[in-house]
């Protein structure tokens, strides 16, 4: 027996699913709601990009403003050192290290770590 | 002027507005159309939403080189098919995927089983291959042409006439057996 061939127009375009009732009504406002929420986060990400550019901006000229105005003296490190160990340096145990050679220097630190009785009185 | 023009015209003018012009014009086709790919209600509100977003967000490129409609229907389908896929990097096979698909068929609070012819064309038409479903549902519910559809898949004409013809057989055998 020869089967009958199925005939489309039997179904046409119905379906059998279904939707939770008012679901394209809230789906609408949910979708609005969303896309009112990306716009801001849109809104927001512009403006933080503006104000970090602002900032560069603002870091790099005051950089800029620093450096032009700084003094443009060269001076020999060694020379500069000298000169603030001697400032510094106006009381006369300083003045006496001053003059104190390195082995000196050794010695007396030796001698002031292993002497108990040293800082006795204070 | 037609619909889709005043849509993108009020889109230009006021983005908020035209959108909404836009889901009152496409939303429910869009639903059905998500429907008949993903099966479930809950799956396909949520794809619906996330081919919302794109079309808002990439509106404004729209240039009108298509119909308004196919570039919604291509989103929307680009949409599907990314869900279909994460499907698929879950599971061990197409046939698992399809698998899942009936299961969903079966036992959703959102299909009506009282009619039971229409649940096994339903089932028939989840029996083609993807692309097979996809023409189909295309042509059949959403009457669009094959060049439209073309431009929806980036198919050629030919083909999608043999993908049409194959499923219709299929579906034919499957609801005469």
């Amino acid at each position: 027996m020869m089967e009958k061939e199925f005939d489309f127009g039997q179904v046409g375009k119905r379906m059998p699913y279904r939707t939770p009732e008012g679901f394209f009504e809230r789906m609408q406002e949910e979708a609005l709601q969303r896309v009112a929420a990306e716009k801001r986060k849109k809104k927001i990400y512009r403006l933080k990009v503006g104000f970090a550019a602002v900032l560069s901006a603002a870091a790099v000229l005051c950089g800029a403003v620093f450096f032009l105005n700084a003094p443009q003296t060269e001076q020999d490190p060694f020379q500069a050192g000298n000169l603030m160990v001697e400032a510094e340096c106006n009381d006369p145990f300083c003045l006496y290290l001053q003059q104190l050679s390195d082995e000196d220097l050794n010695s007396l630190a030796d001698f002031m770590e292993n002497d108990i009785f040293m800082y006795a009185d204070q | 002027m037609t619909n889709d023009d005043r849509i993108c015209e009020e889109c230009k003018k006021n983005p908020e507005r035209g959108f909404k012009l836009l889901l009152d014009a496409y939303q429910q086709s869009m639903y059905w159309h998500i429907r008949r790919m993903v099966v479930s209600h809950e799956d396909a509100e949520d794809v619906l939403q996330e081919a919302l977003i794109r079309i808002f967000k990439y509106l404004g490129d729209f240039r009108g080189d298509s119909a308004l409609s196919t570039w919604i229907y291509r989103i929307t389908t680009n949409e599907c098919i990314r869900f279909l896929n994460r499907q698929r990097e879950e599971a061990i096979s197409t046939e698992e995927v399809q698998e899942e698909l009936m299961n969903k068929l079966m036992a959703s609070e959102y299909v009506d089983y009282d009619n039971a012819m229409e649940v096994k064309f339903q089932k028939a038409i989840l029996t083609l291959p993807e692309k097979q479903r996809l023409v189909f549902n295309l042509r059949y519910y959403d009457e669009l042409t094959y060049e439209e559809i073309g431009k929806i898949t980036d198919s050629k004409v030919e083909t999608l006439k043999a993908n049409y013809h194959f499923a219709k057989e299929k579906i034919k055998a499957y609801m005469s057996s």
